[in-house]
């Protein structure tokens, strides 16, 4: 048994028993490191999950029409023009998700390899682990 | 965050893009910015253009900020809010 029939898992359950502390020397891509996990720490080791590195707008189909761009001068005057109101002549969207604030309750613990961000954004709020 | 800025996170976006036709479908200009409008900004503001179109609503136009971000926090700082991580 090579593969596993689950998506985002490349290890399977064996009932052979764990002798030794040798890592599982595997030079794959992003999934040596929760292989390693998943045998030697209490930690959770479902980081694979969350460095899936399908993009986000993969499931979304793409957009058929290109808008027109607008440069930071004209917005500069629609925002301090006093006869434009925000919200009802123009709206400013921001798109972004976890890039979009951080507050200042950030907890970052070292533990091997990896550091641990938990982020507050205003509409989430989820843990993040950044390779070092 | 530019200053009125709202916050929709493309990621959420396009599932809700019915109910934000209606919400904001009778905005003359609707702005869409991403970190440096490369690739989410352009992408919602295309999505909301293609419904637009679809809808046949004329008042409502789909506009990309150019630089994003990043360029409007440089040249108009003082409009900008939220930006404890910037730059990071």
């Amino acid at each position: 048994m090579i593969g596993s029939p689950h998506r985002f898992t490349n290890f399977h359950f064996t009932d052979e028993p764990i002798t030794g502390r040798t890592a599982p020397m595997r030079a794959e891509a992003h999934t040596g490191s929760s292989y390693f996990l998943m045998y030697y720490s209490k930690a959770p080791y479902f980081h694979h999950l969350l460095m899936d590195k399908t993009p986000w707008y993969a499931n979304f189909p793409t957009p058929r029409s290109t808008p027109r761009t607008m440069t930071n001068e004209e917005v500069f005057a629609l925002l301090t023009n006093p006869e434009k109101k925000a919200g009802k002549d123009y709206l400013i969207v921001d798109v972004r998700r976890t890039d979009f604030g951080v507050s200042p309750c950030c907890i970052s613990a070292k533990s091997g390899r990896i550091r641990w961000f938990t982020l507050l954004s205003t509409y989430q709020h989820r843990a993040f682990i950044q390779h070092v | 965050m530019v200053h009125t800025a709202i916050n929709i996170p493309a990621q959420s976006f396009y599932p809700t893009r019915l109910t934000w036709l209606e919400i904001i479908g009778n905005v003359p200009y609707v702005i869409f910015y991403c970190g440096s409008s490369n690739g989410r900004g352009p992408r919602c503001a295309g999505w909301y253009q293609d419904m637009l179109d679809k809808a046949g609503n004329e008042t409502s136009e789909s506009i990309v900020l150019a630089g994003g971000i990043k360029l409007w926090a440089e040249k108009h700082k003082d409009l900008t809010d939220n930006v404890l991580c910037f730059p990071n």
